[in-house]
């Protein structure tokens, strides 16, 4: 499985979610691969900080995900941001959604981690799958 | 590992590869094996200090610090998230 991960599974992770874990142990035993767009990156690091984490924290978290064969982070090249721009128009989505949408599809992910309802739309016209608990 | 309650020094020679033998005694007492992995630091004061690497599992690491973490009002810190995406367009 190839996850890609929206801000939303990381502040699960972060808040101790069983099943934000149960993920990742599955890349650390299993064969799942996740892939981690850079502006979900900067907004987890953001939204963490303001939530009273440590700078032990973020520095473990940054160092955890520095790209490895079973995690990759994606910037955002012109393709990306064209289709993205694309996307955002289509299904009326913001910009930084539809920033994490097209990283999902165009890395090739089977599935978004996100619990985000207006991704919806997208879902329905099985543009992409999400999972969301 | 304990403090060792003794520090010793011992003259060594470089190389002209650059290598040089960690004393048998200190390999001994660290307990350093062939592939273990070091961190060279080289401080602003010309010392140079040799730390065994840890081999920590990065998910461990990770579980570890999410422990350290303050819970938070995840659905709060999500809705902030997403009112934030909304504003920028």
């Amino acid at each position: 499985m190839k996850y890609c991960a929206d801000t939303w599974f990381l502040l699960k992770l972060f808040n101790k979610d069983v099943r934000a874990k149960d993920i990742i142990n599955d890349l650390r035993y299993g064969k799942a691969r996740l892939t981690i767009p850079c502006s979900v990156i900067a907004e987890t690091v953001r939204k963490l900080m303001q939530q009273g984490a440590s700078q032990d924290i973020i520095d473990v978290f940054l160092e955890y995900i520095q790209p490895s064969e079973k995690i990759e982070v994606i910037e955002i090249d012109q393709l990306l941001a064209v289709e993205a721009a694309k996307i955002s128009l289509t299904y009326g989505l913001a910009m930084m959604d539809a920033f994490v949408a097209v990283t999902c599809v165009l890395n090739g992910c089977n599935t978004l981690l996100s619990g985000d309802s207006d991704y919806d739309g997208m879902v329905k016209r099985k543009y992409l799958k999400t999972i969301s608990w | 590992m304990g403090m060792k309650n003794h520090t010793c020094v011992k003259e060594v020679r470089l190389s002209h590869k650059g290598q040089f033998t960690i004393p048998k005694r200190i390999r001994d007492e660290e307990d350093f094996k062939e592939d273990d992995t070091f961190l060279v630091h080289h401080t602003s004061c010309g010392e140079i200090i040799l730390r065994k690497k840890q081999n920590v599992i990065a998910e461990d690491a990770l579980f570890k610090a999410i422990e350290k973490m303050p819970r938070f009002d995840f659905d709060k810190a999500w809705k902030d998230v997403k009112a934030e995406r909304k504003r920028s367009g």
